[in-house]
C-alpha cells in the first residue's frame, strides 16, 4: 500500500488508479531525465578535457616556438661566424701563399747572381760545403777551380759598364756549356768565379779548365763597333786529405795568380800539386 | 582565388599556389610571427579550392628547410583536407624536399608520411 498523505493524494487513486500507465509514463520520463543529465555531465567533462588537453598543446607549442626561434638565430649567428672564418681562413692561406711565393723569391734572389745567374758567393760556399761533406774522408777526388776574366777593369774603362756585364755574362754562359750538370759554379767577387767539381780527379779538373778557358776566349762579346776579345786565367786545386774547402780554394786563388803572373789567359794548378 | 604567390621572408617561405594548374609550392624556412595569420588564409584558399572544383589532381611541394611547431601543426592542416580529397579519389601527390644530409628534415617527413594512405607522399632528395 502507498503511504501517501490524504491531503496530498486523489481520494480516488488510494487503492486503484485509472492512470497507472500514465504515471510509468511520467516516472520512466523522469528517470530517463536524470540518465541524460547524466549523460550531459559526462560530455561536458569530455569537452573540458579536451579544452583543458588543447590549451595545454597550445601553450607547449608556443613555448617550443620561442625554443625554436632562439635556437634558429643561435644556428644563423653560428652559420654567419662559421663563414666569417672561412673568409678569414681564405684570406689567410692566400696571404701565406703569397709570402711563401715571396720568400722563395726573395731566396732565389739571394742565391742568386742576377746578372750572370751563376750562385752568390755565400750560397756557392753553401753548396760546396755540403758537396765537400760528402766527400771529406771518402776515395772520391774533388777539385775546385778559381777563375778571373783578364784585364776585366780595362774592358770596363774602354767600353762601358755594359759590355763589361755582357762580358760576365758571356763567361758564365761559356762555363755552364761546359760544365756538368752536378758542377757547381758561383760569382765569388767582382769579374772572380769558383767552381766546384766533385767525384773529379786533377787530370779531368785540368781538362775541363782548359776547355772553360778556350769557350771564355771565343765567347761573343759585341761592342759598339768592335767584338771584344776576352779571356780567362784559371788555378785549379785537388782537394788534400782532410784539407778544408777554404784551404782548397786559397791554393786555387794562388794557381790563378801564377796563371796571372805567367802571361794570363791560361790554366795552372797550385803549387806542389802533382797531375793525377 | 586562382594563385597566391607570396615572396620568401627571413620567416617565411615562399608561397606559389597555383589552384588552375593544381601546383602548390611552400620553399624556405618557416617560423613566421604568427603562424596562424600566415597560414590561415591558404588553409582557407585551400578548403575553398577542394569544395568547388573537380576532382583534378593536386601536388603540393613542401621545401623547408627549417619550420617550428606552428608551421608543424599549420602543415598539418594544409595535409588534413588533401588527404580526405585522396581518399575521395582526387590524385593528390605531396612532394617532401629535404637536403641531402640534412636527417632533421628527412625524418620530419617520414614522420608526416605516416598520416596518409590515400594521398602519395614522396620523400625527394636534393642536392646539399
Amino acid at each position: 500500500m502507498k503511504a501517501v498523505a490524504q491531503s496530498d493524494a486523489d481520494p480516488a487513486v488510494d487503492a486503484f488508479s485509472l492512470y497507472d500507465a500514465e504515471e510509468a509514463v511520467i516516472r520512466q520520463a523522469e528517470a530517463m531525465l536524470a540518465g541524460l543529465s547524466d549523460a550531459a555531465a559526462g560530455v561536458n567533462a569530455l569537452a573540458d578535457a579536451y579544452r583543458r588537453g588543447y590549451r595545454e598543446q597550445r601553450r607547449l607549442v608556443r613555448m617550443s616556438d620561442r625554443m625554436q626561434l632562439d635556437l634558429q638565430r643561435a644556428n644563423q649567428c653560428l652559420a654567419e661566424q662559421r663563414r666569417d672564418l672561412q673568409t678569414l681562413n681564405e684570406a689567410l692561406s692566400k696571404e701565406i701563399e703569397h709570402r711563401t711565393r715571396l720568400e722563395a723569391e726573395l731566396r732565389r734572389l739571394a742565391d742568386t747572381d742576377s746578372l750572370t745567374g751563376a750562385l752568390a758567393r755565400r750560397r756557392f760556399m753553401e753548396i760546396s760545403a755540403r758537396e765537400w761533406e760528402r766527400h771529406r774522408g771518402g776515395a772520391d777526388p774533388i777539385c775546385v777551380l778559381m777563375l778571373d776574366l783578364d784585364r776585366f777593369k780595362l774592358v770596363n774603362d774602354s767600353f762601358g759598364h755594359a759590355v763589361g756585364d755582357a762580358a760576365l755574362v758571356a763567361c758564365v754562359a761559356a762555363c755552364r756549356a761546359n760544365l756538368r750538370p752536378r758542377d757547381i759554379i758561383g760569382r765569388t767577387g767582382g769579374e772572380e768565379f769558383a767552381v766546384l767539381l766533385p767525384e773529379t780527379g786533377l787530370g779531368y779538373a785540368l781538362d775541363a779548365a782548359e776547355r772553360l778557358r778556350g769557350a771564355v776566349a771565343s765567347a761573343p762579346v759585341e761592342a759598339p763597333g768592335e767584338g771584344v776579345a776576352l779571356s780567362v786565367s784559371i788555378g785549379v786545386a785537388q782537394a788534400r786529405r782532410g784539407e778544408s774547402l777554404e784551404s782548397a780554394l786559397q791554393r786555387a786563388d794562388a794557381a790563378l795568380y801564377a796563371a796571372k803572373d805567367d802571361g794570363r789567359d791560361r790554366v795552372r794548378t797550385a803549387p806542389g800539386e802533382v797531375s793525377s | 582565388m586562382d594563385t597566391i604567390s607570396l615572396p620568401a621572408t627571413e620567416r617565411s617561405p615562399r608561397v606559389d599556389f597555383d589552384f588552375d594548374g593544381g601546383r602548390l609550392a611552400l620553399r624556405g624556412e618557416s617560423y613566421p610571427e604568427d603562424a596562424a595569420a600566415f597560414y590561415g588564409p591558404l588553409l582557407q584558399a585551400l578548403k575553398g579550392h577542394l569544395a568547388t572544383a573537380a576532382a583534378d589532381p593536386i601536388v603540393f611541394e613542401v621545401g623547408l628547410a627549417y619550420f617550428n611547431s606552428s608551421s608543424a601543426k599549420a602543415l598539418m592542416n594544409l595535409f588534413m583536407p588533401l588527404e580526405d580529397a585522396a581518399a575521395e579519389g582526387r590524385p593528390v601527390t605531396i612532394r617532401w624536399l629535404y637536403a641531402d644530409g640534412d636527417e632533421t628534415i628527412a625524418e620530419a617527413g617520414e614522420d608526416f608520411a605516416a598520416d596518409f594512405s590515400h594521398a602519395r607522399f614522396e620523400m625527394v632528395q636534393e642536392p646539399a
